[in-house]
């Protein structure tokens, strides 16, 4: 990356998280103008109050923050921009664990494991399928015990066991 | 002294003496694994003691309240995942300790810590429980509405590179607690209609999420730092009788905060570990070093969170009030045995108390036992391969976050929190205002607009009261020293 | 390879599918209760208690399982959506009345099949023991030439509803104070006049004088507070009470209500039930599905009808 271009990012990360909390601050005040205003039923404070409090707090310190961001104040060192790489990864984990969450619900608990467990394993960067299956069923069957069977955790069940 | 020595008696019968080791084993153990919780420990147990002799039952409760506050520092140190609320803030400096190779010390002070903490409260419990009781019953919603806006001063603390960042993931955090039923008005607030939405943000599945996903992230691929090898002989892990002797002042206040945010109802353990925290920083000759590894960062907040146990159960024996989750639960317990605790149950049940302090008793020295004989096996967990250790801790994050409630919601919300907590540790936006503020968001607007109500609308009632007073005074000491510091440092040459 | 990953886990996401066993005899397995409330709390034991004894007779365990959050509408719009296949059954409290009418649930309360009513517990009106009031009608005197500060579980609370259809009854109007979890610490504390509040949690307090139970709202005097009157011995019942049963998604199969009434129904006279019940100051009384639902519709109407005169069913309109 030569230097010129670092500079770009740099700037483009700086006004990145800004420009979201911008965006989250218009989206949150939209939606506390649906809810009662002035004062509440029980007392002087309606529920609207605090969402607004709060909302000005976050308006008044983002505005702070794009002014530190541009005068450069203690940030040099901070990371402004991420590794498309360390994104991926993120966003494929957190699939992995929502795919788990949603089959968890049809094919019941021990299965579920079974599956995420094994393709995590392997994308971790374990190919061994040696150590990956048996630990994977030890695993699925211990857990399994343990929560459903003695602690009675109402986890979904399934044709495995 | 003599119900005391027939409580120990009764707590050390063989039928409660397993119940105890049992439940300090599982509170350990459920503290300890990333994702399980106490609170879901004693949820899970309870149907348990329906079935139990009362005796018994509690050993088995306390004995898992009290391993759990032990076992919450477990993870914190080593992986860098509080186990439990209560252990937060002890991975600030818990976990460089242990990447300098001193995990052993840690876990070692930690231990050591939150014994020295339990067995203050409980000298508190049996000394002076109904006049502790007493005072508690001086916070009302002002004097909490004071506290907990203090609490959430010192989010200003948690900055690492920059005030404005923590304080925007601090007010980001206050945004996400105003979701779901309004605590005055019950009326839904951001729930689009979906029923779930109207429980709120429940803090553990969030705490799951922000503190665990992201180092699952990077311990999964790979990215984590690899720890210095060290030495697993117990005399090398345990801290010396001079360390500990060096820690008596932060052990002695943090066990005084500890027990007394255990006697208010709604604060929580993790308020009893940032407050003490914050105290041992401040009153430190040398607070830059905190956050980098200080032993007295460790002992704070283990020393208050088990100072917390007693402290929360005075009200709840007392009063029949419970302070936090785990006593409401034992509240249960012990009415379905017919014990209705309250100002009788000393008079009516005396032997019964006696063995439930009995039981505490016991429960802290096999907590400390198991932890200690457990160390090593604790530590080796740093030599599974990341490649196995982090799916499977993610599998107990599911499972953690779905027990609590039985609510596949909540997984989803652990799941959205835990990116939400890695992109902001990407960009440098610390997590910790973001948790402290969903936890305490709730307890401040409910008992800030509680007040105005049983004010008539005066907002005179906050500076009225000297307890809400004191704290309003601190809150704004503590602001400006911060600003101070801070433009102090904005002058220094080369910084700008 | 990145891609290859990304495809796979969304794949993964994707992949399900279901396959619900049809069942022949009722019943075959194991059946499931949500609790909408917190392990330990008050609903959770009565629930628990009344599912082991029930088990007996129904051959099957019964497993409760708590769904708690928002006053109990996540526990009841999880027994709405789930199979009507009588597997899956909800222990149901008066708050899935309050629910329905405040509009926190996008139905009302036809929107399940009532099988049997278990219990009922009472509202009491509590003061503390140094208090000036003695009785119900000093408190209610008091309150007519000053405003009392009044506190409940909550805005639209059973507790509150209580308090507020009596002052209606009597002719006083009062300072609500939605004091939540903070209730009994706040009696204590001086920070209100009065407290509206399930017996079991003030019995202890009661019985050492630090705290007054001055009269409840229930059907009749129960043994654990003989003493303590009742809303209608001094002429102002309001006429609803809070009750728990049983209640399963519409549509569950009629063979599989009247095998559940058969079980309650016998777990309704088990000697631990009517045990417990003395020991947490609740009261058994069992109704069948023959008269339960008609039981439902007529509390639902009376609760409605308060709900509309303290204009609390209007808030959620707005959106």
């Amino acid at each position: 990356m030569t230097e010129e271009s670092k500079k770009i990012s740099l700037s483009i990360g700086r006004l990145a998280v800004p420009i979201l909390l911008v965006v989250f601050y218009v989206w949150y005040g939209s939606l506390i103008l649906e809810l009662p205003q002035g004062p509440g039923e029980e007392g002087p404070l309606g529920p609207s109050f605090v969402p607004w409090l709060w909302a000005s707090l976050l308006i008044v310190l983002t505005v702070v923050e794009i002014a530190t961001g541009y005068l450069g104040k203690a940030q040099e060192n901070a990371h402004t921009s991420i590794e498309r790489k360390g994104v991926l990864e993120a966003l494929i984990l957190c699939l992995l664990l929502a795919g788990f969450a949603i089959l968890m619900q049809y094919v019941g608990f021990s299965a579920s494991v079974i599956a995420f467990l094994a393709v995590s394993i392997w994308w971790s960067g374990i190919r061994s399928w040696k150590i990956i299956i048996p630990y994977v069923v030890i695993f699925a069957l211990v857990v399994n015990y343990v929560f459903h069977h003695v602690l009675k955790v109402p986890l979904p069940q399934d044709w495995l066991f | 002294m003599n119900l005391l020595v027939d409580g120990l008696v009764q707590a050390l019968a063989w039928k409660p003496l397993l119940f105890a080791v049992l439940g300090s084993f599982m509170g350990i153990i459920f503290a300890a694994i990333p994702g399980l919780t106490v609170s879901m420990g004693i949820i899970l147990l309870l149907p348990f003691t329906f079935h139990m002799a009362s005796v018994t039952s509690m050993s088995l409760l306390v004995g898992v309240f009290v391993g759990g506050m032990t076992g919450g520092s477990i993870s914190s140190i080593l992986l860098n995942i509080p186990g439990n609320p209560a252990a937060i803030v002890t991975s600030l400096d818990g976990h460089p300790l242990a990447r300098k190779g001193r995990a052993g010390v840690a876990l070692g002070v930690a231990f050591f810590s939150s014994f020295l903490g339990g067995l203050f409260s409980l000298i508190c419990l049996i000394t002076i429980a109904p006049q502790l009781a007493e005072f508690a019953l001086n916070f009302g919603a002002p004097e909490l509405a004071a506290l907990v806006l203090l609490g959430l001063c010192l989010i200003c603390g948690f900055a690492q590179t920059s005030m404005s960042k923590a304080l925007i993931s601090g007010v980001l955090g206050l945004s996400f607690s105003t979701v779901g039923m309004d605590p005055i008005d019950s009326i839904p607030r951001f729930t689009f209609s979906v029923v779930q939405i109207q429980q709120g943000v429940s803090f553990l599945p969030v705490m799951i999420g922000l503190f665990a996903v992201p180092e699952i992230i990077s311990g999964m691929r790979g990215s984590a730092v690899s720890l210095p090898d060290f030495s697993t002989r117990l005399r090398d892990l345990l801290p010396s009788p001079g360390t500990l002797a060096g820690l008596w002042k932060t052990l002695a206040q943090s066990s005084l905060i500890g027990t007394t945010i255990g006697l208010l109802p709604g604060t929580g353990s993790a308020v009893a570990a940032v407050l003490s925290y914050n105290t041992a920083q401040r009153r430190s000759t040398d607070p830059e070093s905190f956050g980098k590894g200080k032993l007295e960062g460790v002992s704070a907040p283990e020393a208050a969170n088990s100072a917390m146990t007693g402290g929360a159960m005075i009200p709840m024996l007392t009063l029949g009030i419970p302070g936090d989750p785990v006593t409401a639960v034992m509240l249960g317990a012990l009415t379905i045995q017919g014990l209705a605790p309250g100002p009788l149950l000393f008079e009516s049940h005396g032997g019964f108390v006696f063995s439930i302090f009995g039981s505490f008793f016991i429960a802290l020295f096999l907590t400390i036992v198991i932890a200690l004989l457990g160390i090593r096996l604790f530590v080796q967990v740093l030599r599974v391969p990341p490649g196995l250790l982090f799916p499977s801790i993610a599998v107990f994050c599911v499972i953690g976050a779905f027990a609590l409630q039985n609510s596949f919601f909540d997984v989803f919300l652990m799941i959205g929190f835990g990116l939400l907590g890695y992109f902001m540790q990407k960009f440098d936006y610390p997590i910790m205002p973001l948790l402290l503020a969903i936890i305490l968001g709730p307890v401040f607007e409910k008992n800030a607009r509680m007040s105005l109500i049983l004010s008539d609308g005066d907002p005179g009632i906050f500076f009225r009261k000297p307890i809400s007073l004191v704290f309003l005074a601190l809150a704004l000491l503590y602001l400006i020293s911060v600003f101070l510091k801070r433009t102090s440092l904005f002058r220094k040459p080369g910084s700008a | 390879m990145k891609k290859f990953l990304l495809v796979f886990a969304l794949a993964f996401v994707v992949a399900a599918v279901s396959a619900a066993p049809v069942s022949a005899a009722y019943p075959t397995k194991p059946v499931e209760m949500t609790i909408t409330f917190k392990a330990g709390g008050a609903a959770d034991i009565s629930g628990r208690t009344v599912a082991k004894a029930a088990e007996k007779v129904f051959g099957q365990p019964i497993v409760a399982v708590n769904r708690p959050g928002a006053g109990g509408t996540i526990g009841f719009a999880y027994v709405k959506t789930a199979p009507a296949d009588g597997y899956k059954i909800g222990w149901l409290s008066a708050s899935i009345l309050t629910g329905t009418t405040m509009g926190r649930l996008p139905y009302d309360y036809r929107a399940w099949d009532y099988v049997s009513r278990l219990v009922f517990e009472g509202t009491a009106i509590v003061v503390r023991g140094d208090s000036p009031y003695k009785s119900l009608p000093d408190l209610v005197k008091a309150a007519k030439s000053k405003t009392l500060k009044i506190g409940s579980a909550g805005s639209g609370s059973f507790t509150r509803l209580t308090a507020s259809a009596l002052s209606q009854k009597a002719g006083f109007k009062f300072r609500h104070v939605p004091l939540g979890k903070r209730r009994v610490p706040s009696l204590l504390g001086g920070e209100v006049d009065a407290i509206s509040v399930h017996p079991p949690e003030v019995l202890a307090l009661h019985k050492a004088g630090k705290v007054r139970m001055l009269a409840v709202s229930f059907p009749k005097r129960h043994p654990a507070y003989p003493k303590v009157p009742l809303f209608s011995e001094h002429g102002w019942d309001v006429g609803f009470y809070q009750f728990r049963g049983l209640h399963v998604p519409k549509g569950t199969p009629k063979e599989a209500v009247q095998a559940l009434h058969k079980a309650f129904a016998a777990a309704a006279k088990d000697p631990k039930v009517l045990a417990t019940a003395e020991k947490r100051g609740f009261l058994v009384s069992y109704m069948g599905p023959d008269k339960f639902p008609a039981f439902v519709a007529e509390q639902n109407a009376l609760i409605k009808k308060i709900v509309v005169s303290l204009g609390l069913d209007k808030k959620k309109k707005k959106k």
